[in-house]
């Protein structure tokens, strides 16, 4: 019973680190139907611009996370502007975007590859204490802990900002019917440019909380692009209170596997989950899932 | 008459490079209703988006908007200087709850403003008060007439100085229909200048102080309501051009 409330606070802390990925994925979404492929690399630049930051350099935490957002706000915005606005209405049946952020990503990829050199995962320092917290029979780390505080943060934030705000409005109209929104005064350009500035920060916060536990890796993004998509899709696309669903659902599920299942095998638990939800709620927990309309 | 509010010269537009409309002119004046009537397909739709600035293929000609050649503005830029389009098909954010559809139809970041978002919403609300009751309710729970309200009320929480209607009527019920073109006329006397596209001829010529008759792209008759209204000019025009 023990091991079995370890896998879960595990996998919720685990599942936050997906989360954070996940949310930055959804911002883009809800406002441009788009998934950017290339969020994944997004994170992993901005992880070695942790590392970088931190490590190299021996910057202040704040002044890296600051250079992190920084420098991931601004290839997302390079990114939406040569990988994204060409496609941007022209039609459900147009997804030229899919292949252009996918390739986008392969670039990102490749430079950082280029750059960083094919060195092992090396460790980025926390500011928090490394030491492990006990509550009863319970372990975590801090690290973990503030990337699930990180999430359920930066989830009502969106939540509020979605809710409550005219942008907030704007980003999901925009995302619903193109024309009436520019018919009402709102540009589909500075929409979508917003949402990925958005989304760009979410990423560089993601990556900035989560490089401790990931450690630097240039080969991260893929793996955690595809958790991210998981995440998202069990959660259901669209929706801020899914993309949490889904990603602390992973968590738990891939920790429950390995604990009874065989942890070389732990994509599986991903795949299984997916395709249970699916066939369940084939929209996903909380979603309800359009293609990108003109 | 004060002067026109909106001036379009010339106007032809269409879809890739096929021209639907064909050097139209028409003018309308702060306060005054202008119909636009014609049979399905002539270009009605097309004629009232290319105004707008919704633009699928090459246009020429000018719009001017209170005397500024808007001609190449792209929607969000006309919207914003005060014409809006209330498209055909009750087309609403359907994700989004009744208000904050109205909210999004107050664009925050205007520089000319006559009315404050309280202001607008009060009088959006006087106007429809359906949408005050129905405000948090998602708008695609909403039944046809009610989320032509919506879309409506969304376009005049930007107080419009142009508004242009398409279709107002179609496929709603004759109380809502009556409803809609009583909030037009309380619009009109404001001073909100509006052109309308109505199928219902009948309608058209009752709820407007003039009228055009578009066939195949182009105005064919072109005068005051009340006079085509006793003539009869239209139908025989638009019955003979079906034969």
């Amino acid at each position: 019973m023990s091991l079995l409330l370890n896998a879960i606070v595990t996998g919720i802390a685990i599942g936050a680190v997906y989360g954070l990925i996940a949310m930055a994925y959804s911002v883009v979404f809800v406002a441009t139907r788009v998934f950017n492929l290339a969020q994944g690399d997004l994170v992993m630049v901005g992880v070695l611009v942790s590392f970088w930051a931190i490590e190299i350099r021996h910057w202040p935490q704040v002044v890296a996370l600051l250079v992190v957002i920084g420098v991931v706000c601004a290839l997302s915005l390079v990114e939406e502007r040569i990988a994204v606005r060409p496609f941007l209405g022209r039609g459900v049946d147009d997804i030229g975007w899919f292949i252009s952020t996918l390739a986008f990503g392969l670039v990102i990829a490749t430079i950082a590859t280029n750059l960083y050199g094919n060195r092992p995962p090396l460790p980025v320092a926390s500011p928090l204490t490394k030491d492990a917290i006990r509550i009863g029979s319970v372990t975590t780390t801090p690290q973990l802990l503030l990337a699930f505080a990180t999430l359920v943060l930066v989830t009502v934030l969106l939540e509020l900002f979605y809710r409550r705000t005219w942008l907030g409005h704007a980003l999901r109209g925009t995302a619903e019917d193109r024309e009436v929104a520019a018919l009402r005064g709102i540009s589909a350009v500075r929409m979508s440019r917003i949402a990925f500035l958005l989304g760009g920060v979410i990423a560089g916060l993601a990556a900035f909380v989560i490089a401790p536990v990931v450690y630097a890796d240039v080969s991260l993004g893929l793996s955690y692009s595809i958790k991210g998509f998981v995440a998202l899709a069990v959660g259901g696309f669209g929706s801020t209170r899914g993309a949490l669903a889904g990603a602390l659902s992973l968590g738990v599920a891939e920790q429950v596997f390995d604990l009874y299942a065989d942890p070389h095998y732990e994509l599986l638990a991903a795949l299984l989950l997916l395709l249970v939800v699916l066939t369940v709620r084939p929209h996903g927990i909380f979603g309800s899932a359009k293609a990108r309309t003109v | 008459m004060s002067a026109a509010v909106l001036q379009v010269r010339g106007l032809s537009a269409g879809y890739g490079r096929m021209t639907v409309v064909r050097d139209i002119d028409l003018e309308v004046a702060p306060g005054e209703a202008l119909a636009v009537v014609g049979r399905n397909g002539v270009g009605k739709t097309t004629l009232l988006k290319a105004i707008a600035g919704v633009r699928a293929g090459s246009n020429s000609g000018q719009v001017l908007l209170d005397g500024a050649d808007v001609s190449r503005a792209p929607a969000d830029t006309m919207a914003r200087r005060g014409l809006a389009l209330v498209p055909e098909g009750h087309r609403v954010f359907g994700g989004l709850t009744v208000a904050e559809n109205l909210m999004l139809g107050f664009f925050p970041w205007r520089r000319s403003r006559t009315r404050s978002l309280e202001e607008s919403l009060a009088r959006v609300h006087a106007l429809f008060p359906i949408l005050a009751d129905f405000a948090d309710r998602p708008a695609a729970a909403l039944s046809g007439g009610q989320q032509q309200m919506v879309a409506l009320g969304q376009a005049l929480m930007a107080s419009p100085r142009v508004l242009l209607v398409d279709e107002p009527s179609a496929g709603l019920a004759q109380v809502v229909i009556a409803e809609i073109y009583a909030a037009l006329r309380t619009l009109r006397e404001s001073g909100t200048a509006v052109v309308v596209v109505e199928q219902n001829l009948d309608i058209a010529l009752r709820q407007s102080d003039r009228c055009l008759l578009v066939d195949n792209g182009r105005v064919v008759v072109a005068g005051r309501s009340e006079e085509l209204l006793v003539s009869g000019e239209l139908t025989e025009t638009i019955h003979g051009g079906a034969r």
